[in-house]
């Protein structure tokens, strides 16, 4: 073919758009006429739009009323919400699709609500926090008394009061009613045992901010040794409970995974990464 | 209607009553924005699921959208574009789902090895095309071509394509949507449909 136009190819692919993306129709259609290889591109590019007209079409299932309903919901629902941001924060409440009197009505009517709330609530009942770590302890204890006889297990208990338990101390023996003794072996699955943490942590977490720690030094902690997995899942674990002074980096496990918990957050928060998770 | 057989977003009396639409809606008559929802609920979910290829994801997207639009809806420029401006949320919505969820399929591999979730991302069967023999195993086949072939394309040509080859809106609109002038557009949809082309040629040949 002689004097090919150098944007054919774009010429016949969009040869089937709307009328006002394609030039000289006739022109096209001549030159496509006159020459093979253009004649195939105009196949080619046919069926490309076949193919993708048919290529992903809304299901009939769609249930668009459902999907209106819902829209117009949420959309509902995000009005009130910015109006009781915008009186929460004390800004004067400007919020398309209410009006300052709508929105000041809105924010009057959840106020009432959380005054029912809030009349209704009473106070939080009294909790055992000592009875609650006591059988948390016998439950873990228990729980080894039942498992696999073929698996080792270790659970620490110092005595209150002991001044701290760095591994050497927790390997002598000396510190107060600590006991130390092979238990029946299990196998217990790392989720397991990242369960007893979360337990111990949510204990923490609650119990310190009704019963604080009498003596400034001695701050209770929890920490939780997780051996490291074995080849086949198993894994060993050290749970050891006591008020101490501190809890150093160096103080803890170095061998698997270990977590310590604090009173508050934020002096665990204040052990490097790398002491929490070994 | 079906969706392939819907015109453009904006004929002179629908633009007008966007433009009607959003005044009441800015004056405070939520119910207006219903006639918004329900005039281009159709056209949005359509995209969003040729984009993402999953239908409870596309109407999530579009809800956002609505909601995204109703809250912004006092800095639309030009009411009666409403629709290109709606289109335009819809799109880049659903891009950044896109991308969130290659994000999470990426760190859930790393973290669980190759093989596992690999079909989150797998497309809903829905290919209407079909192969010349209507085969169901072709048509699956085809349609996984033309879904990882699509997926391939940079966002804006793939966009281009979708929006002005596949769903039919003019030229102009699909320039307002994304952003940019009418020749770049055809320069987007050209590139998009020569790739696809190549491609998919094993399959065009039939």
């Amino acid at each position: 073919m002689t004097n090919k136009p150098s944007n054919l190819e774009q010429r016949i692919s969009e040869r089937r758009d709307p009328s006002d993306t394609v030039g000289d129709a006739g022109e096209l259609a001549g030159l496509i006429a006159a020459d093979r290889d253009a004649a195939n591109l105009d196949k080619a590019y046919a069926r490309l739009g076949q193919m993708l007209n048919g290529w992903r079409r809304l299901p009939d299932s769609v249930d668009f009323r459902a999907f209106h309903t819902n829209t117009a919901g949420a959309v509902a629902a995000d009005v009130e919400y910015r109006a009781l941001v915008a009186h929460e924060t004390g800004h004067a409440p400007d919020v398309i699709g209410l009006t300052a009197e709508q929105a000041l009505q809105l924010t009057r009517e959840y106020a009432k609500t959380d005054d029912a709330i809030r009349a209704a609530a009473g106070p939080l009942p009294a909790v055992d926090w000592n009875a609650l770590k006591s059988r948390i302890s016998a439950a873990v204890r228990n729980e080894a008394a039942e498992s696999d006889p073929h698996h080792e297990r270790t659970i620490l208990l110092p005595a209150a009061g002991a001044p701290n338990h760095s591994d050497k101390n927790r390997n002598s023996g000396t510190a107060g009613r600590r006991f130390r003794r092979p238990l029946q072996r299990f196998t217990m699955p790392l989720s397991a045992a990242a369960a007893v943490a979360i337990a111990a942590t949510l204990w923490f977490q609650r119990g310190q901010p009704i019963t604080p720690t009498p003596a400034p030094l001695a701050v209770n902690r929890i920490v939780v040794q997780l051996g490291a997995p074995t080849t086949t899942g198993s894994v060993q674990i050290a749970f050891d409970e006591s008020p101490m002074t501190t809890v150093l980096a160096e103080e803890l496990p170095t061998r698997g995974a270990a977590i310590a918990i604090g009173p508050g957050f934020d002096e665990a928060a204040a052990l490097p990464d790398d002491a929490l998770w070994q | 209607m079906s969706d392939a057989a819907q015109p453009g977003l904006q004929d002179a009396d629908s633009a007008a009553q966007d433009a009607e639409a959003v005044a009441r809606t800015l004056a405070g008559d939520t119910r207006a924005f219903d006639l918004l929802i329900e005039r281009y609920q159709r056209r949005a979910v359509a995209v969003a699921y040729r984009l993402l290829g999953n239908i409870n994801d596309a109407m999530d997207v579009c809800q956002d959208a609505y909601v995204r639009a109703f809250r912004s809806l006092a800095s639309i420029q030009d009411p009666q574009r409403f629709g290109s401006w709606l289109m335009r949320i819809v799109s880049n919505l659903a891009l950044n789902f896109r991308r969130d969820r290659k994000q999470t399929l990426s760190l859930s591999m790393d973290d669980d090895g190759p093989g596992l979730n690999a079909g989150s991302l797998a497309d809903e069967r829905t290919f209407e095309g079909g192969s010349a023999g209507g085969d169901s195993l072709q048509a699956g086949e085809l349609e996984q071509a033309i879904n990882k072939a699509i997926a391939q394309l940079p966002e804006k040509q793939r966009l281009a394509l979708i929006l002005f080859a596949i769903e039919g809106l003019p030229q102009k609109e699909v320039a307002e949507i994304l952003d940019c002038s009418l020749e770049l557009v055809k320069w987007n949809v050209f590139q998009a449909r020569k790739t696809l082309k190549d491609k998919l040629a094993e399959y065009l040949e039939s």
